[in-house]
C-alpha cells in the first residue's frame, strides 16, 4: 500500500469517527430536547384544559344559578309536588344542556333526581362536603362509571329550601374542542370505578377485567379510537401513578404521554369510588418527524464532507508525496 | 312540638290556690332574664326570638290587635325581623318608588302579592305559628321574616340582647330562633328556664349560606339613571 493510500485511508478513517460521533451525540441531545419539548408542550396543554374546563365550569355555575334563581322554578321546588318538580327540573335542565338534575333537601337528601331515587341520601360526598363549606360547589362526579362536572346550588326563597344539583358529562365533542384549542389529543378516561369488589387500586385486577370485558371503562376523546388493550394498560399505569408527575412514553399507544386526575382531594373512603383522568397524548411520530428530516440532513452533510474530505486528502497526499 | 294551651292551673283546693297567689305576691320579683349571645364571639345578639311556653298570667306578653306593618324602602324590608301573635294582621307598605312583589314559601303561611307601588294591598292575616321567611321575587337581595308565636311570653331582643320576663313559678319550656341559626331559618334553639333563673343563651350561629350582596354596581346605576330622568 502505497504512502498516499495510507494516508488517505487514514484521515478518511479518523475523520468519519469523528463525524458519527459528533453525530450521534448531536442526535442523542435532539432526541432529549424534542421529547422535553413534546413533554412541556403536554404541560402547558394540559394546564390549558384544566383551565378550561375550569372556566366551563364556572359557566356552567352561571347558567344554573340563573335558573336557581328563577322565581318560577323556586315556586315550582317550593310546592313539593312529585310530578310538578321532576318536570321542572327536566325543563330547566333541558335549558342550560344539562346530562344529570338532582334536586335535594337541604340536609342533602334526594327529593327529585334523573338519576337516582327519592329519598336516598346525597350521593357525591366530596362535592357535599364541598357545599357545606362554601354553599356551593362545582367538580367532577362519577356517576353510573361515567364522569360529569356537576354543579350544585342552593335554592333560595329567600331561605334556603333545597339544593339544585346539574351535571354536565365529560364526553367526546367536549373532548374534541379541548384537542382543536390545545392542538393535542385530548381524552377524558374513567379508572378503576367498575370494580365491584372493592381491591381500589388493583392495577392487575382491572386490566383483566378490561380485556375479558372489552370496552368496559368509560373513554372520550382521542382514546376512544384506541385498541381497548391499549386502553386498559394505560389504566393500569395510571393506576400505577405513572404519566402524572411526569410525561412518559406509551408504546402501546406510541405516544407521549401526561395524565391529570380530575376529581379533587382524594380521602381514604373515596378510592374505591375510582377517578377521572384528563389525559393528553403527543403521536411520537410527530413528534420525531423534526427529529427524522434532521438525522436525513445529518446523513447528507456526513457523505458530502466525507467526499470532500477523500478529495482534500487526495490532493494534499499527491503533493506531499512528492519529494 | 306545639304546646299544650289548655296547661292551667288544676288546684282545686282553694286555701292553696290562696297560699300560692300569697306566695307569688310575696315573691314578686321572679323575674326571668335571658342574655343571647353568639356562641363563637360572645357578642349579644339583636333580632333574637325568645319564646316561653308557660301558663299565662298577668306578665304575660300583651299582644297589640293589628297595626303591624313590614315597610319597603330602599329595597329593604323595614323591620327585618317581625314578632306578632298568631292571627295578627300584617300590611306591607310601599315607599319605594320602584315596585315590590312580596312572596313566601315557608309552610307556616306561604303567600304572594303582585307587584305593587302606592296601592298597598289589603294585609294578610297570619293564623298558623311558624316563621314566615319574606322576599321580593324581583329583588333578590331582600329579605326579611314574621315569626309568628303563639307562646304568651315572647319578646325580640335589642342591641344588648336580653329578654326580661314575670313568669310564674316552675320550669317552662324555651324557644330562641334567630336569622342566622342556620339556612332554611325554620328551626329554633329549644332549652328550659326556671322562672326566677337569669340565664344565658349562646347560639351556634351556623346559616353559611353568603348573604345576598345588598344593591349592586349595576343595580345603582339603575337608580342613578331612574332618579335623572325623573329630574328631568
Amino acid at each position: 500500500m502505497s504512502f498516499r493510500r495510507r494516508l488517505l485511508l487514514i484521515m478518511l478513517a479518523v475523520m468519519a469517527v469523528a463525524q458519527l460521533v459528533a453525530a450521534i451525540a448531536t442526535l442523542g441531545t435532539i432526541h432529549r430536547d424534542v421529547m422535553q419539548k413534546g413533554g412541556r408542550e403536554l404541560e402547558v396543554g394540559l394546564g390549558v384544559m384544566r383551565q378550561l374546563l375550569d372556566e366551563r365550569g364556572k359557566q356552567l355555575r352561571d347558567s344554573v344559578g340563573i335558573l336557581t334563581s328563577d322565581f318560577g322554578f323556586k315556586s315550582a321546588i317550593a310546592s313539593q309536588d312529585q310530578g310538578t318538580l321532576a318536570s321542572v327540573l327536566a325543563n330547566h335542565g333541558e335549558r342550560v344542556g344539562a346530562d344529570m338534575v338532582l334536586l335535594a333537601a337541604p340536609d342533602g337528601t334526594i327529593v327529585a333526581s334523573s338519576h337516582h331515587a327519592p329519598g336516598t341520601p346525597m350521593p357525591f360526598p366530596r362535592l357535599w362536603r364541598q357545599v357545606r363549606q362554601a354553599g356551593e360547589a362545582t367538580g367532577v362526579v362519577l356517576q353510573d362509571q361515567r364522569p360529569y362536572q356537576f354543579v350544585m346550588l342552593p335554592v333560595r326563597a329567600p331561605n334556603l329550601i333545597g339544593w339544585v344539583g346539574m351535571g354536565f358529562l365529560l364526553d367526546t365533542p367536549l373532548a374534541d374542542e379541548m384537542a382543536r384549542l390545545t392542538r393535542l389529543q385530548v381524552s377524558f378516561l374513567v379508572s378503576g370505578a367498575e370494580q365491584t369488589s372493592g381491591a381500589p387500586g388493583d392495577a392487575l385486577d382491572d386490566a383483566a377485567g378490561d380485556i375479558s370485558g372489552g370496552m368496559k371503562g368509560y373513554v372520550a376523546g382521542a382514546l376512544a379510537q384506541v385498541p381497548p388493550t391499549a386502553v386498559s394498560a394505560l389504566r393500569a399505569d395510571l393506576a400505577r401513578g405513572e404519566y402524572l408527575h411526569h410525561s412518559g412514553v406509551d408504546s402501546r399507544l406510541d405516544a407521549l404521554v401526561l395524565a391529570s386526575p380530575l376529581m379533587i382531594s382524594k380521602s381514604a373512603s373515596d378510592t374505591g369510588r375510582g377517578q377521572v383522568y384528563a389525559v393528553v397524548e403527543h403521536p411520537r411520530a410527530d413528534l420525531l418527524a423534526v427529529f427524522q428530516a434532521l438525522g436525513w440532513r445529518l446523513a447528507a452533510i456526513f457523505a458530502v464532507t466525507l467526499a470532500l474530505t477523500a478529495l482534500v486528502a487526495a490532493f494534499s497526499a499527491r503533493s506531499m508525496s512528492r519529494p | 312540638m306545639c304546646p299544650t294551651p289548655s296547661h292551667r292551673w288544676t288546684l282545686s283546693a282553694p286555701l292553696a290556690a290562696l297560699a300560692l297567689m300569697l306566695l307569688t305576691w310575696a315573691a314578686p320579683a321572679a323575674s326571668a332574664q335571658l342574655q343571647i349571645t353568639d356562641a363563637a364571639t360572645g357578642v349579644p345578639l339583636s333580632e333574637a326570638v325568645v319564646e316561653i311556653y308557660a301558663p299565662s298570667s298577668a306578665g304575660a306578653t300583651r299582644a297589640a290587635a293589628g297595626g303591624y306593618q313590614v315597610v319597603q324602602r330602599h329595597a329593604t324590608f323595614i323591620p327585618h325581623v317581625l314578632l306578632i301573635p298568631v292571627g295578627a294582621e300584617v300590611s306591607f307598605p310601599n315607599r319605594d318608588t320602584t315596585r315590590h312583589q312580596v312572596y313566601s314559601f315557608s309552610p307556616a303561611h306561604p303567600f304572594s302579592l303582585d307587584l305593587y307601588l302606592q296601592e298597598t294591598p289589603p294585609p294578610e292575616r297570619f293564623d298558623h305559628a311558624g316563621v314566615v321567611v319574606l322576599g321580593c321575587n324581583i329583588h333578590d337581595a331582600m329579605e326579611a321574616f314574621i315569626v309568628v308565636s303563639d307562646a304568651p311570653y315572647r319578646t325580640l331582643t335589642g342591641d344588648d340582647g336580653r329578654a326580661v320576663f314575670d313568669l310564674p313559678p316552675g320550669q317552662h319550656r324555651l324557644r330562641v330562633w334567630h336569622p342566622r341559626l342556620e339556612d332554611t331559618h325554620l328551626e329554633w334553639w329549644e332549652g328550659e328556664i326556671v322562672a326566677d333563673q337569669s340565664r344565658e343563651v349562646a347560639l351556634t350561629l351556623a346559616a353559611s349560606l353568603p348573604p345576598v350582596p345588598a344593591p349592586s354596581a349595576l343595580q345603582q346605576r339603575f337608580q342613578r339613571a331612574l332618579e335623572q330622568t325623573q329630574a328631568n
